[in-house]
C-alpha cells in the first residue's frame, strides 16, 4: 500500500510539473510565436513595406514571396543590413538581384538588432494576409438603421455607455462632432461617416480591430469594441452624413457693442430730453457723440466687406497644409501650381501631383493615414477633389497671374500673404480695386530692354534723359479702366 | 428727428450683425455681374457626366500644337527614348540659366540642389526611399532623350512630371542636368 502510494506520489510529483512546464512553455510558445509575427510585422511596415509586397509582385524592390527559400538565412541577414557594402565587394548573388533590379540601391538597415532580423524573416517567411474577420452582422448595411440603434450608437459614441469589453473612450473628444474655428487634424465625425460610406472606403470592422497606422495606435490606445456595438455605431455614422455636422456659432461680439451703444445712447437721449437726472449735459453729449462714431465706423467696416471675402478660411475636403508642404517641406509654390507664369489662372493640382511624393509618404505626423487615403480614394475612384474656392474675383474684373508672376515679377507673397505659415489658406488681402490700383501706381515695371513697352516713345525719352527714374505700372496705362474691365 | 432714429439705428444693425468665422463668406450685395455666366476652368459643370469643366481632350484627338509622346513607361521606351530624341534647343548661357530655376523648382526637393540624390525631402527623413543620383557614371553616359523620358513619364517610384512641365521647359531641365551638373563633378 505504503510503496503503491509512494510510487502513485512519485508519478504525480513527476507528471505534474511537467504537466504544467509543458502547458506553460505550450502558452508561452504560441505567446511568443505571435509576439515575435507582430514584431516582425511592425519592423517590415515601417522599414520595408514602401518597398517590398510579401508577394510575387514587384514594388521597388522585388516580391518577397518565399524568399527565405530561395536564399540562406546569414545571406538575407547580411544583405539586408547593408547591400551595397555585399555589391561592391563582388557577391555573386547581391550583385544578380542588383542588376535585375534596376540598380537601384536598398538602404542600408544597420539599426536593425540580430533579433529584429530574425523577426522580420519569420514575419515574411510565416506571413498569412490578413483573414477577412468573421462578423456576425450585416456589414454592408449602409442605410435604414432604426432610430434606436442610431441613438445608442450616438451614445456610444460620446462615451455615455461603457464598451462590452472593457475600456471607454469618448470618441468624440478626438472626433468633432461640431465644427469649429479651431484646427484638429483628427478626422471628424462627419470626415469618418463620409470615408466609411464610400464604396471602397474604411471597413469599421477591419479598421476598429486592427489600426492601420502608428496614429492610430496610439490614439486608440488597444480599442476593443463588439460587433453589434460597431454596427450601432454604423447606425450614428449613417445618420451623420446624412444631417452632416453642426456648425459652431460665432459669437456676435460686434452686435453685442452696437446694442449696448444703441441703448446707453437711448437713455441718455431720454434723460436728456424726459428725465433730466444727469445734471450736467456733456455727459449726454459725450456717449451719444461717441456711441454714433462707433456705429458709423461699425457700419462703414461691414458696409466695404460686403461682396468681398478678406480673412475667408474655410475647411477643405482634405486637411491639406501649405505650412508642412511649402514651409517645412520647401516645396516651390510653382511645383504645385505650376501653370502661374503661364496662363490666367495658377491653377489647383489634381490627385496624380500629390501621388508624385505620397506614393511614398503614406502618412502624415498630425493627421495619420486618414488624409493620404483620401488623395488615394479620390485617384482609385478618378473623382475629382472638391477644393473650396476662396480667391475669388468679380466676373466683371480681368485679373492674369502670367501678367503679374512673369512680366511683373510680382512674388505671390505680396497677394497672397505668407502662405507657407498657414495650415489653412486665409485670403490675407481684400482683393478690392483701391488695393490693385495702389500697387499699379508704385511698383515699377521692367522697362529698360522690354519690347513689350518700345512704343511708349514720350517715356523712353524721359526713361534716357533722366527726367524719371522709374517707370510705373500706372504710366503704361495700367490703371485705364479698360485694362481691368472689359 | 426722434422718428428718425429708430429706422436709422435697425439699418445699422443689419449692416453690423454679421460677425463671421472663418468658415463663413461674408454677404454680398446685388452680385448682379460678379458671378459668370459663362463657365470658368474650375466651375461645376451639368453638362458632362463628371461634372466638371476642366475636361481632358476626347479620346483619340490630338490638340493643336501639342506633339503626343510615344515612348511608354517602360525602360525600354526609355533606352528607345535615348535613341532616338534630339534635344531642340541649344545649351547656351541663358538656357542653361533658365533650366537651372526650373530644376530648382521642380527637383530639387528630391534629387537635390547637387543631383546627387540627396534632396531636402531625404535628408529630412520624410522619404523612406533614396532618390536616385543624376551625377554617377550610368547618368553621365545615358543620353539627354533618356533624362527627357524620365521627366515625362517617370520612372519606377519617381511619378511623371510631363503633365506639369511644358515640353520646352522639359527640354531646359535635360540640358541643364547633362551640360552643368554633371559637368561639374566630373571635373
Ligand atoms: C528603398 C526601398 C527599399 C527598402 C526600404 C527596403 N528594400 Fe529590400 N530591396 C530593395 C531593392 C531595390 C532590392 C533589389 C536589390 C538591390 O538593389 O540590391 C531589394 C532587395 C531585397 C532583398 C533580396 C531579394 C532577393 O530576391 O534576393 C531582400 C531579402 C530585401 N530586399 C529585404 C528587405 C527588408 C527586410 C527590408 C526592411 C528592413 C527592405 N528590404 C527594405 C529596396 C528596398
Ligand atoms: C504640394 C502642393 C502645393 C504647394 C507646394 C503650394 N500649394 Fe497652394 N494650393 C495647393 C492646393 C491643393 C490648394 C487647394 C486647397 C487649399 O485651398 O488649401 C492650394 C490653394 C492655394 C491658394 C488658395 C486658392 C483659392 O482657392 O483661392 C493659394 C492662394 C495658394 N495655394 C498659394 C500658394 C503659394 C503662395 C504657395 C507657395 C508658398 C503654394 N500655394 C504652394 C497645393 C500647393
Ligand atoms: C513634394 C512632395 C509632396 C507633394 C507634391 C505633396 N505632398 Fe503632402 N506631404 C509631403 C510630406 C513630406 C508630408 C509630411 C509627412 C509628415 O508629416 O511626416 C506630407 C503630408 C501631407 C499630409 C498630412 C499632413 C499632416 O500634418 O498630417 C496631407 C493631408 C497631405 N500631405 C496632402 C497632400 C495633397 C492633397 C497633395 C496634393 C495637392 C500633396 N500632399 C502633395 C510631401 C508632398
Ligand atoms: C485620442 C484620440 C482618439 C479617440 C479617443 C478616438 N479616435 Fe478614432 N482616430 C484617431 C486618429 C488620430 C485617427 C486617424 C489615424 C490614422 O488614420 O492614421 C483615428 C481614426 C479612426 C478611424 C479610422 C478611419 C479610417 O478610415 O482609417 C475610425 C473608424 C475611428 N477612428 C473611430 C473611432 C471610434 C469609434 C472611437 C471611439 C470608440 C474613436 N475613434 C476614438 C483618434 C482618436
Ligand atoms: C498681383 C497679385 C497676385 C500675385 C502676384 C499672385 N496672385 Fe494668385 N490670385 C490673385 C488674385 C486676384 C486671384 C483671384 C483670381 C480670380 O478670381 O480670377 C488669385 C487666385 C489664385 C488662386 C486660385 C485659383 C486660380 O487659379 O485662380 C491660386 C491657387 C493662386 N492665386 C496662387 C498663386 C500663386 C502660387 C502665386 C505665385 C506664383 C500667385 N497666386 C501670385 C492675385 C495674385
Ligand atoms: C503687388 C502689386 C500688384 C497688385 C496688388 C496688382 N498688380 Fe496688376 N500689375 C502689377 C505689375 C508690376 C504689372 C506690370 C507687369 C508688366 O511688367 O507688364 C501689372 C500689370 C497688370 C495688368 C496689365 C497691364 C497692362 O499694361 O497690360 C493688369 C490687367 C493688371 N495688372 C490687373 C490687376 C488687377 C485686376 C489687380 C487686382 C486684383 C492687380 N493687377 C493687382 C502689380 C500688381
Ligand atoms: C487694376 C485693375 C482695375 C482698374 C484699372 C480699374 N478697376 Fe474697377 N475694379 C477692379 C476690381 C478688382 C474691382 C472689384 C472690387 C471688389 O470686388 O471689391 C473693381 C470694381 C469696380 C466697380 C464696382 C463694382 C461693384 O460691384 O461694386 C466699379 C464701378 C469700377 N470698378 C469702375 C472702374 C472704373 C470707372 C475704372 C477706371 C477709372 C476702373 N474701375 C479701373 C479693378 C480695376
Amino acid at each position: 500500500m505504503l510503496k503503491h502510494a509512494s510510487i502513485r506520489q512519485r508519478i504525480v510529483n513527476l507528471a505534474v510539473p511537467l504537466a504544467v512546464t509543458l502547458i506553460l512553455s505550450g502558452v508561452f510558445l504560441s505567446a511568443t510565436g505571435d509576439a515575435d509575427y507582430m514584431k516582425g510585422k511592425q519592423i517590415f511596415d515601417k522599414n520595408c513595406a514602401v518597398c517590398h509586397k510579401i508577394s510575387a509582385d514587384k514594388l521597388v524592390g522585388p516580391g518577397l514571396k518565399d524568399v527565405t527559400k530561395r536564399r540562406d538565412k546569414v545571406w538575407l541577414k547580411k544583405f539586408i543590413a547593408a547591400s551595397q557594402e555585399m555589391v561592391k565587394s563582388g557577391d555573386k548573388t547581391a550583385k544578380e538581384v542588383f542588376m535585375a533590379n534596376g540598380q537601384i540601391p536598398m538602404p542600408d538597415h544597420k539599426f536593425l538588432t540580430d533579433g529584429d532580423l530574425n523577426n522580420v524573416l519569420n514575419y515574411i517567411e510565416n506571413f498569412q494576409p490578413e483573414a477577412a474577420r468573421k462578423v456576425t452582422v450585416d456589414i454592408n448595411k449602409k442605410d435604414g438603421f432604426t432610430n434606436e440603434e442610431i441613438k445608442r450608437g450616438e451614445r456610444l459614441f460620446f462615451g455615455l455607455i461603457p464598451f462590452e469589453k472593457g475600456t471607454t473612450l469618448n470618441c468624440a473628444s478626438c472626433h468633432a462632432t461640431i465644427l469649429t474655428d479651431s484646427l484638429n487634424f483628427n478626422p471628424s465625425v462627419l470626415d469618418l461617416a463620409e470615408a466609411w460610406k464610400e464604396q471602397n472606403g474604411t471597413n469599421l470592422y477591419q479598421v476598429l480591430s486592427s489600426p492601420t497606422s502608428q496614429k492610430m495606435t496610439d490614439s486608440h490606445k488597444g480599442l476593443q469594441l463588439a460587433d453589434h456595438e460597431i454596427y450601432d455605431m454604423s447606425a450614428y455614422f449613417s445618420e451623420v452624413s446624412k444631417t452632416g455636422m453642426e456648425t459652431e456659432k460665432s459669437f456676435p461680439a460686434r452686435l453685442l457693442i452696437f446694442l449696448t451703444l444703441g441703448f446707453l445712447m437711448a437713455l441718455a437721449l431720454a434723460d436728456l430730453i424726459f428725465f433730466k437726472k444727469v445734471k450736467y449735459k456733456f455727459i449726454h453729449i459725450i456717449i451719444i457723440l461717441g456711441g454714433l462714431g462707433v456705429h458709423v465706423t461699425l457700419a462703414m467696416q461691414e458696409g466695404t466687406r460686403l461682396s468681398r471675402t478678406q480673412d475667408y478660411a474655410p475647411d477643405q475636403p482634405i486637411k491639406f497644409s501649405h505650412k508642412v508642404h511649402a514651409g517645412q517641406n520647401k516645396t516651390d509654390c510653382e511645383y504645385c501650381h505650376s501653370i502661374a507664369s503661364s496662363s490666367k489662372s495658377a491653377g489647383i493640382p489634381s490627385p496624380n501631383l500629390c501621388m508624385n511624393c505620397h506614393k511614398v509618404v503614406t502618412q502624415g505626423a498630425r493627421s495619420g493615414k486618414f488624409e493620404i487615403n483620401k488623395i488615394y480614394r479620390a485617384i482609385e475612384t478618378g473623382k475629382s477633389i472638391p477644393w473650396v474656392r476662396i480667391h475669388k474675383l468679380p466676373d466683371h474684373v480681368f485679373f492674369s497671374h502670367e501678367q503679374h508672376v512673369t512680366a511683373g515679377k510680382v512674388k505671390c507673397q505680396q497677394c497672397h500673404g505668407m502662405v507657407e505659415n498657414m495650415d489653412i489658406v486665409k485670403q490675407a488681402t481684400d482683393l478690392s480695386m483701391g488695393w490693385c490700383v495702389n500697387c499699379h501706381r508704385r511698383t515699377a515695371v521692367q522697362f529698360a530692354d522690354n519690347k513689350y513697352y518700345e512704343t511708349f516713345k514720350k517715356l523712353h525719352e524721359d526713361y534716357k534723359s533722366g527726367k524719371i527714374k522709374k517707370v510705373t505700372v500706372e504710366q503704361v496705362g495700367g490703371i485705364d479702366c479698360a485694362k481691368c474691365h472689359y | 428727428m426722434k422718428q428718425y432714429l429708430i429706422p436709422a439705428a435697425l439699418v445699422l444693425l443689419a449692416l453690423v450683425s454679421c460677425d463671421r468665422t472663418r468658415n463663413q463668406k461674408g454677404y454680398e450685395y446685388f452680385p448682379d455681374m460678379a458671378h459668370s455666366l459663362a463657365y470658368e476652368t474650375y466651375t461645376a459643370n451639368t453638362v458632362f457626366a463628371n461634372g466638371i469643366t476642366d475636361q481632358l481632350p476626347v479620346a483619340g484627338t490630338i490638340p493643336r500644337g501639342i506633339i503626343p509622346f510615344q515612348y511608354p513607361a517602360t525602360p525600354e521606351g526609355r533606352l528607345q527614348a535615348g535613341k532616338d530624341l534630339v534635344c531642340p534647343t541649344e545649351p547656351t548661357a541663358a538656357n542653361l540659366l533658365k533650366g537651372k530655376e526650373l530644376f530648382t523648382r521642380f527637383c530639387n526637393g528630391c534629387h537635390g540642389a547637387d543631383g546627387s540624390g540627396k534632396g531636402h525631402l531625404f535628408t529630412s527623413g520624410k522619404f523612406a526611399i533614396q532618390p536616385a543620383s543624376l551625377i554617377n557614371e550610368r547618368m553621365t553616359l545615358a543620353p539627354i532623350g533618356e533624362v527627357y523620358h524620365v521627366i515625362t513619364m517617370g520612372f519606377n517610384t519617381m511619378g511623371a512630371h510631363g503633365p506639369q512641365i511644358r515640353p520646352d521647359d522639359r527640354w531646359l531641365i535635360s540640358l541643364y542636368v547633362k551640360n552643368e551638373l554633371q559637368k561639374k563633378t566630373n571635373q
